[in-house]
């Protein structure tokens, strides 16, 4: 860093000393020599020294003076260019000095604003504001801020922001800064307005949903109510006139029955899918194993004429909606001990398998398979691969498995061969939800 | 010789009504049917009205509720036995058709001895009937 010159001049000895020296090094013969006692002489020499302090001293004036213009012009530079504008002002508001920027932002020529009150530029509603914050200004001893709206006959209005500080507590003048924020809040109005309207569409939703929920449920409860009116009487009617009954009228009667218990089905089952869609994903650390294994005893403790071996590999743990994970084993489980009802010897395998970023579970049957050319069709609503009524289901269960599945951010899909049983995978992400 | 234990059905369905009073006779128990048609009905049969406060009927009981009733509803109802002191003691079954989670944790918090499903198979709810019949009829000892 340049070592800043001395602007103040060596002192009247030392100045003295050196013109001597000076003067002594000069090429001229000296007019008169230093010592000599001839006082005309003397005060040639008197004469000569102090020019040449004078010249030294002028030579210091000018660096001195070559500084402070430089310095000048950089911190005019920085005044003048600043990216906002600077104003000081007196204590009614009269302009005594502005930048660049600021008659820039105010759209007029430096020299129209000086003298001009500042409040003369705000729009006439927004005055006394801006004239109650000139006061605080010069009464508090922190700094002080506003917002006005700056109105200039031919323009649009720009609102600026304020802040403002007393100069040195002597109630004169002050200090401020004006920041054109027009763009700024148009931007943050416009913002608030989007936000405002997520807010009410986010209410609106929550409340559709509500809705909807107590909606399903009524409508599942009402719906049920006939099903066991019509189920339950042709049953009673089986029942009570036997003796009256053949044939013909217990096959009818049956097919009623099996009509409504299909029906109460079906809406149990639309009931879970549409509420599997619309439910938050309460995720928490589930141990796989015991899930699987006290659906398998609940299939036990029904299917006790047939011999299936369940096979059940380490299934580990996952993060996710325990409930919702219930449906997806028990949807599957349920299919596979279905599809191997032909079988000899039914099978069931299920396992996994930790991946990098996502586990990977399967369930495996040997039962009927199916045909993989449809193997898109099979997670579709309503959509059955089977036309034989033992395999009879709702056409549900996999759309809902799969929703679920995709809910929480997985995949899944099958692998099947006719006779040779089939393959259902899916996975789940591993990302941790829950906070320890 | 034991009081012969009465039912309170409380049941705002007709065929549901009858269907239940069916399964009942046809799992052979005979005990005497007392049917409500709603939450007032069967607070006035316990309780002598519905804002009664001494229990009425004196005789050993079993409440069959239902949970969606008109005017005041199966959980209300449950809540006045089971903050009775003496009635308290009558254990309320729950025969419903909600499976709600909701429904079923409100239930036995309120203190209902059992909450069963109602099913829409017939033979199905003939079975469940029996259950009933045989464990709170037969097997349970009732509060002396």
């Amino acid at each position: 860093m340049k070592k800043k010159p001395t602007t103040t001049l060596p002192n009247v000895a030392e100045l003295r000393s050196q013109a001597e020296a000076k003067l002594s090094k000069c090429k001229k013969k000296p007019k008169a020599p230093s010592t000599t006692k001839f006082k005309p002489n003397r005060l040639v020499h008197e004469l000569e020294v102090h020019q040449i302090e004078l010249e030294m001293q002028n030579e210091e004036l000018m660096k001195s003076q070559a500084q402070v213009q430089a310095g000048l012009r950089q911190y005019t530079d920085l005044y003048d260019f600043a990216p906002i504008g600077y104003f000081t002002l007196m204590r009614d508001g009269t302009i005594q000095q502005v930048n660049l920027a600021g008659a820039n932002l105010m759209d007029l020529e430096r020299n129209t604003l000086i003298k001009r009150r500042f409040g003369v530029f705000v729009s006439p509603r927004l005055r006394t504001t801006f004239n109650a914050f000139l006061d605080d200004v010069f009464t508090s001893k922190s700094k002080e801020t506003c917002e006005v709206t700056l109105q200039k006959d031919g323009s649009a209005p720009r609102l600026v922001h304020i802040e403002a500080t007393e100069k040195d507590g002597q109630h004169e003048v002050c200090y401020a800064v004006v920041v054109d924020i027009t763009e700024h809040k148009q931007m943050e109005h416009k913002l608030n307005e989007a936000y405002q309207k997520i807010k009410t569409r986010t209410k609106e939703l929550e409340i559709i949903n509500e809705n909807l929920d107590s909606f399903a449920y009524s409508v599942s409860h009402d719906l049920r109510a006939p099903l066991r009116a019509i189920s339950g009487f042709a049953q009673v009617l089986m029942d009570t006139h036997g003796d009256k009954v053949n044939e013909e009228m217990r096959h009818y009667l049956n097919r009623i029955s099996e009509g409504a218990k299909k029906m109460g089905q079906l809406i149990d089952d639309l009931l879970s899918f549409s509420r599997v869609t619309r439910g938050k994903i309460n995720y928490e650390k589930i141990n796989v194993q015991n899930i699987v294994n006290d659906l398998i005893k609940a299939y036990r403790d029904v299917e006790l004429d047939r011999d299936i071996e369940f096979i059940v590999n380490p299934l580990g743990k996952v993060e996710a909606d325990k409930g919702m994970l219930k449906v997806i084993f028990s949807n599957l489980l349920q299919n596979a001990i279905k599809f191997t009802i032909d079988c000899k010897k039914a099978c069931i395998e299920i396992g996994s398998e930790q991946k990098e970023d996502h586990i990977q579970f399967y369930v495996k049957d040997n039962g009927i398979g199916f045909d993989m050319r449809y193997k898109d069709k099979l997670f579709e609503a309503f959509q059955k691969l089977q036309t034989d009524e033992r395999f009879a289901g709702t056409g549900l269960g996999l759309s809902t498995v799969k929703r679920i599945v995709t809910k929480h951010g997985g995949n899944i899909w099958a692998k099947g061969e006719i006779d040779k049983g089939a393959e259902f995978c899916f996975t789940l992400p591993s990302k941790s939800h829950v906070e320890n | 010789m034991d009081k012969e234990i009465e039912i309170l059905l409380v049941e705002d369905n007709a065929n549901d009504e009858e269907l239940a009073i069916i399964a009942l006779k046809n799992n052979n128990i005979k005990n005497k049917i007392q049917v409500a048609r709603d939450g007032v009905e069967a607070l006035e049969y316990l309780f002598g009205s519905v804002d009664g406060e001494t229990l009425k009927c004196v005789g050993p009981l079993v409440v069959l509720l239902d949970l969606k009733l008109p005017r005041i509803n199966g959980l209300e109802v449950l809540r006045r036995i089971k903050s009775h002191p003496e009635a308290k003691k009558i254990p309320v079954i729950l025969l419903t058709s909600s499976s709600e989670e909701k429904d079923i944790i409100e239930s036995y918090c309120l203190g209902a001895n059992s909450y069963i499903s109602k099913p829409v198979d017939f033979n199905k709810f003939t079975e469940v009937v029996n259950q009933i019949g045989l464990y709170w009829l037969v097997l349970n000892k009732q509060l002396p």
